[in-house]
């Protein structure tokens, strides 16, 4: 009888031994997926290219991610491109600087990153102040070649991707070479002197019409208020009739770019595409 | 044979006699003895009336039937001999001069046939600005004008300059005035898409009376109707009665233009600022157009005025240039010369000083 009672409890045991083994590995199954599926997001916040618009192929995304990883590395910087597809109605400037600050700001010299929000279609460049010493604004990332903005506008997204990659490398090129940051005032604009030089022609014309004008004071007089009596004036009717309302309505234009700023040192700005 | 002329001289001494700006009486220059204007109005009183008489009897001797074809009949109406009663000397001018001087012995000489009867000027605002002055506001003149020949000044015989008693015509009027606007209140307002522009558009009807008081009309065709205009205004609290004593020293001329023909000019310039005041009376409206006006004129007086006046014509590269002064006021009008290359240089240096600048502001734009 006792023999038979350990016999049972013995086998009670490696009964509960094995559930209790073969439940343990479901277990850390589950929980290895949750923490898994937690480091992707985690990862894939923190990732060069963040695309939860879904705008880029895997091979379009793998390519920007390792031209990211060579300019990283040649400039020690870190650099974002994050595409998304709504950010609920928060303000791209505020997103995009919280990014940086977050996930791009641990580079030796700055960071820098570019928001796309493809809801309401706008963009934005944020850099921060370690970066903003290399490039003084975001607008030179952004018009230092057109194509950036035509190809946002134009649903290339992994062109405007590639502009932008790009003007980043020749703006920091650019200063690795002449050790101070590409500034655009200094450049040669033919645009600007053509428009300055027209309106420098119509403003000597205006001057010598001026100066002819100003040879003769001789004019007649078409008006007799010299010699009005102003005590005599009387007024002997004086009526307002109201007749109509003309109501006219201008559709506000939509500028394909927005306002710049700054903000913790750094610079950010963008806008519509 | 009487003298046509009568020269205002000296009782005291037998110098001419020369009514000095800015004072009431008439000076001899070479005595000192100063005259009331009142007194040397009595003293010349019968000089001139026989003066005026032995004219009319000269005149006879123009008449041109028997003068043979060297004269037209318009030149010759044209033309008025008198005799310097200083020196005897034959003074030709035309048929408006009042008051001249001998171009002989210099002496000042009035022709009293020229403002008797109905063309005796009713008031006069006597000189108060002296030849120094004009040369000095006319020098003044020349200054800041950087289109101006360098030669201009150089010969420009600024001391040539002439005092001249110029013929005026001054209107009173009174008016009843009508006109009605279009006035509009603009209100602009933006919602996140939109700029909305809401104009309200309202009839205004104005009435109402104003007078005016002495709107000057110079009488002389030989002065140009702008100048005349431009060295307007006129203090009227320093007009006076007319004596002939004012014009003592002074070129003066009657008028030649009637007072009908003047009175148009008047009358545009009374509607104008008739409708002006009653537009001012329409407040509160962001725009204001003329739609209808009618301006009656109720009635009024003219008084015949003699004003003075600084003259002085100069040629440069043979074209005239006339400059005046208002001989009370001192305000200068004139047209002056300009220079080609200044008129071309000058701009384009500016332009050339500017061009650097707007390029900067453009290229901030455009950036």
């Amino acid at each position: 009888m006792i023999k038979k009672i350990f016999f049972l409890m013995a086998i009670f045991i490696l009964s509960c031994s094995v559930t209790f083994a073969a439940a343990k590995p479901n277990a850390n199954n589950e929980n290895s997926a949750q923490v898994e599926q937690k480091n992707s997001e985690q990862q894939n916040l923190n990732s060069s290219v963040v695309d939860t618009a879904e705008v880029f192929s895997s091979y379009q995304k793998k390519a920007l991610t390792e031209k990211i990883q060579q300019l990283e590395q040649k400039y020690k910087i870190r650099i974002g491109i994050n595409f998304f597809k709504d950010i609920d109605d928060e303000d791209i400037d505020t997103v995009a600087n919280e990014r940086l600050r977050k996930y791009y700001g641990d580079g030796q010299n700055g960071g820098i990153v570019l928001t796309v929000d493809m809801v309401y279609r706008k963009w934005n460049i944020a850099l921060d102040a370690k970066l903003n010493q290399r490039i003084l604004s975001y607008s030179d990332v952004a018009y230092l070649h057109d194509e950036f903005y035509d190809k946002l506008h134009n649903d290339d997204y992994y062109g405007a991707a590639n502009a932008y990659l790009a003007s980043v490398d020749e703006l920091l090129n650019y200063y690795e070479q002449n050790g101070t940051p590409y500034d655009r005032s200094q450049e040669f604009d033919p645009i600007s002197l053509a428009v300055a030089v027209g309106i420098a022609i119509v403003l000597g014309v205006v001057i010598r019409e001026w100066l002819i004008g100003s040879m003769s004071n001789v004019k007649f007089a078409s008006e007799a208020r010299d010699y009005l009596k102003r005590e005599t004036v009387r007024l002997t009717e004086q009526r307002d009739t109201y007749l109509y309302t003309n109501v006219t309505r201008r559709t506000k234009s939509k500028s394909s770019s927005g306002g710049g700023g700054r903000s913790g040192g750094g610079s950010s700005g963008g806008g519509g595409f | 044979m009487a003298d046509t002329s009568v020269s205002y001289k000296c009782p005291n001494c037998g110098a001419p006699l020369t009514f000095i700006p800015g004072k009431t009486t008439v000076t001899c220059e070479y005595c000192g003895t100063e005259f009331e204007t009142g007194a040397i109005e009595e003293m010349f009183q019968a000089k001139r009336e026989l003066a005026a008489k032995a004219e009319e009897a000269q005149q006879n001797k123009w008449d041109t039937e028997n003068a043979g074809d060297e004269w037209s009949q318009d030149e010759a109406e044209a033309l008025h001999a008198f005799t310097c009663s200083s020196c005897g000397a034959e003074i030709v001018c035309d048929e408006n001069t009042m008051a001249t001087e001998c171009v002989y012995c210099g002496n000042p000489t009035m022709l009293p046939k020229r403002f008797d009867g109905t063309l005796k000027p009713d008031l006069v605002i006597p000189f108060k600005k002296t030849k120094e002055d004009a040369v000095n506001a006319l020098k003044e003149f020349y200054k800041g004008h950087y289109l101006l020949p360098s030669n201009f000044t150089a010969n420009n015989r600024v001391e040539a300059i002439q005092p001249m008693y110029v013929p005026f015509w001054l209107f009173d009027s009174s008016v009843e005035a009508h006109a009605e606007f279009k006035a509009e209140k603009i209100h602009i307002h933006e919602t996140s898409s939109e700029i909305i522009t809401e104009t309200q558009v309202f009839n205004c009807q104005r009435s109402g009376t104003m007078s005016f008081e002495k709107i000057p009309a110079d009488g002389s065709k030989k002065m140009d109707d702008a100048y005349m205009e431009s060295i307007e205004p006129f203090n009227y609290s320093e007009l006076v009665p007319f004596q002939t004593a004012y014009l003592t020293g002074y070129l003066a001329d009657k008028y030649d233009v009637s007072v009908e023909d003047c009175a148009a000019r008047a009358d545009k310039r009374v509607q104008n600022t008739a409708i002006e005041v009653l537009k001012d009376s329409v407040e509160d409206f962001d725009t204001c157009t003329l739609e209808d006006s009618a301006v009656i004129k109720e009635g009024g007086k003219v008084l015949y005025a003699m004003v003075p006046v600084w003259i002085l014509t100069t040629r440069y590269n043979d074209v005239p240039y006339t400059f005046m002064m208002n001989g009370q006021t001192g305000k200068v009008v004139g047209s002056l010369p300009y220079n080609e290359t200044k008129a071309i240089l000058y701009p384009a240096i500016c332009s050339l000083i500017l061009t650097p600048i707007i390029y900067f502001i453009v290229k901030f734009f455009l950036a």
